[in-house]
């Protein structure tokens, strides 16, 4: 009959408890949500900065190039090289999202081992169990129910700890008591515990990419499947293999000086360039785990249809170019290295979508770069 | 009149263990064929040899591949892959040795003829039957692809001779007239497949596939599939 009082009386005590932050708390919320964008906004302003300043970059290549191969066209002499330096800025490191989350699981925690101080015990709480048969572990005069024999129990074992997700909704002092209200959730749900989501640690990516061929000038595509399997919270590995396909017209005549005659036909040279490649990556991941940045080596096999030739007018009254063949080049296997920038856009339980930009560079002097989007899914193996 | 009751209640007790062992038993076999069955899917890379008729060049092709049986006879297929061939003029070394005497204009570079590259990007979605208990599927489909080529629709070849007081020089040179270097198309494919070995997990099958499209592309290929099976969890 005590026990029903007692229970009766704590369960009293319990309803219309609620947890209301205080005002300060939230104000400190959103001045680091306000922070937070800000800083977002400028990793897209940089982002977008140094797309097109290697867009920029690209193109003036790309118009000093043709200006050279004219005047080249015309002595019949062919020249082709062509270099190109992107430097690769580091980005700031992303702040820490987590902070206030901990600030405020700091004063839970407080609480939570005053608590635990207070009733002396000895494990986390994982659900309250009042027992009036055991021992006192705590004795308070001031309070009727506290004249009770009683402890606090924890019934680790009896209830899956992983399935039940604890916040303490109310702290109220009576007298000398401080009562501690936990709410337990979701038990017997199937919600995706910590420990589910931990397995999920590998995924299968595909990226598509615009992608530029930097010494042929030529622009084309970059596709590539790989697998990512995490190292920790901030590192991971990314094996993959990708081909890239890129084309262009021979340039030198592109800009023909003498109009074409009626019915005249004319075609410009064109070129082809195909790799595969395969490029072990190692990512580092920012904290909050939306932007990484990979450095890795390529193993590129390319295939191309360039050569060295001379393209000459035919003669007065023609006006086509004819094209004279010294040399193919051909294909190779060739080592290097990539760096890759991967800023998360959308994220649903198992799948990432994410915009990606990078810059590789190998032995035989081919640059590419590109830009695209990655889409990436979570599997368990 | 007591023993006799006792007997037939004894008996009346061993008929209902037993119609309730049936039942339990019943109720199992009946759990047993409730079972809900996944469609097994596949997921493979295949490579292989390809030949573009059209254009007369060789190389190989690649790309992933993912199958879903939907029943024990027929299967859904949908492949993402690449071809590449690559190839040279032959005019130019047909004619050449027929001017053995001659040396090239310009003695620092040697003359050479044209190199092409055709790259292609095509996806594809199908049908399969199988044959022989799986053995054998054969099945059709549609592709979509994407191709850029460095070859010239039209072109000309010429070789021109000088005569000099030493002898006779000679140069080579094309003269494009038409080229389509980027294509879009859709068109159908027609494969065959073989299983080669089996484990487990893994299938290894030989495949023939022959393709048209819609601008007049035909490749034919033949490879070796790798298959791996999963289940969908989600």
């Amino acid at each position: 009959m005590e026990n029903k009082l007692f229970e009766n009386s704590i369960e009293n005590r319990m309803e219309g408890f609620q947890m209301k932050p205080s005002e300060a708390v939230w104000q400190k919320v959103e001045k680091r949500i306000q922070k937070e964008k800000k800083r977002r906004a400028l990793i897209w302003f940089w982002i977008m900065a140094m797309a097109i300043a290697g867009a920029g970059i690209q193109l003036l290549k790309d118009a000093d190039k043709n200006r050279q191969n004219i005047s080249a066209a015309i002595s019949n002499n062919v020249s082709g090289n062509n270099s190109i330096d992107i430097k690769d800025e580091n980005s700031n490191a992303l702040p820490n999202s987590d902070s206030q989350i901990e600030n405020h699981s700091t004063n839970v925690s407080r609480l939570k081992d005053a608590f635990k101080t207070q009733y002396h015990l000895k494990d986390k709480y994982y659900a309250i169990n009042v027992n009036n048969t055991k021992d006192i572990k705590h004795n308070n005069p001031a309070s009727d129910e506290a004249q009770q024999n009683f402890s606090i129990e924890t019934t680790k074992g009896f209830i899956n700890k992983e399935k039940i997700d604890q916040h303490p909704i109310a702290v109220e002092k009576k007298g000398n008591d401080t009562i501690v209200i936990l709410r337990c959730e979701d038990i017997g749900q199937s919600k995706a515990s910590s420990t589910q989501t931990a397995t999920l640690d590998r995924q299968l990516n595909f990226n598509a990419h615009l992608a530029f061929h930097g010494t042929g000038d030529l622009s084309g595509t970059n596709m590539e499947f790989g697998m990512e399997k995490r190292w920790g919270k901030r590192y991971g590995f990314y094996n993959n293999l990708g081909v890239t396909i890129h084309s262009g017209q021979e340039v030198s005549t592109a800009p023909n000086a003498y109009p074409l005659l009626v019915n005249s036909i004319y075609n410009a040279l064109q070129t082809v360039t195909f790799g595969i490649q395969t490029i072990p990556t190692i990512y580092r991941y920012s904290k909050r785990g939306d932007l990484k940045i990979g450095a890795g080596l390529v193993g590129r096999y390319q295939i191309n249809s360039s050569s060295t030739y001379g393209a000459s007018l035919i003669g007065a009254g023609n006006n086509q170019y004819s094209y004279s063949i010294y040399g193919t080049e051909p294909n190779s296997f060739s080592i290097g290295y990539r760096i890759t920038a991967d800023l998360l856009l959308y994220e649903t339980k198992k799948n990432k979508l994410g915009f990606q930009i990078f810059f590789q560079n190998d032995t035989r002097g081919d640059v590419i770069t590109g830009l695209g989007f990655s889409f990436q899914t979570k599997y368990k193996k | 009149m007591k023993y006799k009751n006792k007997n037939y209640f004894i008996a009346v007790f061993k008929v209902y263990i037993m119609l309730l062992f049936m039942q339990i038993s019943i109720q199992l076999d009946a759990q047993v064929s409730r079972k809900i069955k996944f469609p097994e899917r596949m997921l493979g890379f295949h490579a292989g040899y390809s030949h573009h008729q059209s254009q007369s060049i060789g190389g190989f092709n690649f790309g992933i591949n993912h199958e879903i049986s939907i029943n024990k006879k027929v299967n859904l297929h949908n492949d993402f892959s690449f071809t590449i061939h690559t190839g040279k003029e032959n005019t130019h070394d047909g004619a050449l040795p027929n001017l053995a005497t001659l040396t090239a204009t310009n003695p620092y570079f040697r003359s050479a003829p044209l190199k092409y590259v055709t790259a292609g990007i095509q996806t594809f979605a199908g049908i399969s039957i199988n044959m022989m208990k799986g053995r054998i599927k054969i099945g059709a489909g549609s592709i979509l692809r994407y191709q850029t080529t460095s070859k010239p629709e039209n072109y000309t070849f010429n070789v021109v001779v000088q005569q000099i007081t030493s002898g006779q020089l000679y140069s080579t040179n094309y003269r494009i007239n038409s080229i389509r270097p980027h294509r879009f198309s859709a068109g159908a494919m027609a494969f065959a497949e073989m299983q080669l070995y089996k484990t487990k997990k893994i299938n290894t099958r030989a495949h023939l596939v022959y393709q048209l499209d819609s601008q007049g592309d035909r490749i034919f290929s033949a490879g070796i599939k790798l298959q791996k099976t999963y289940k969908k969890t989600s």
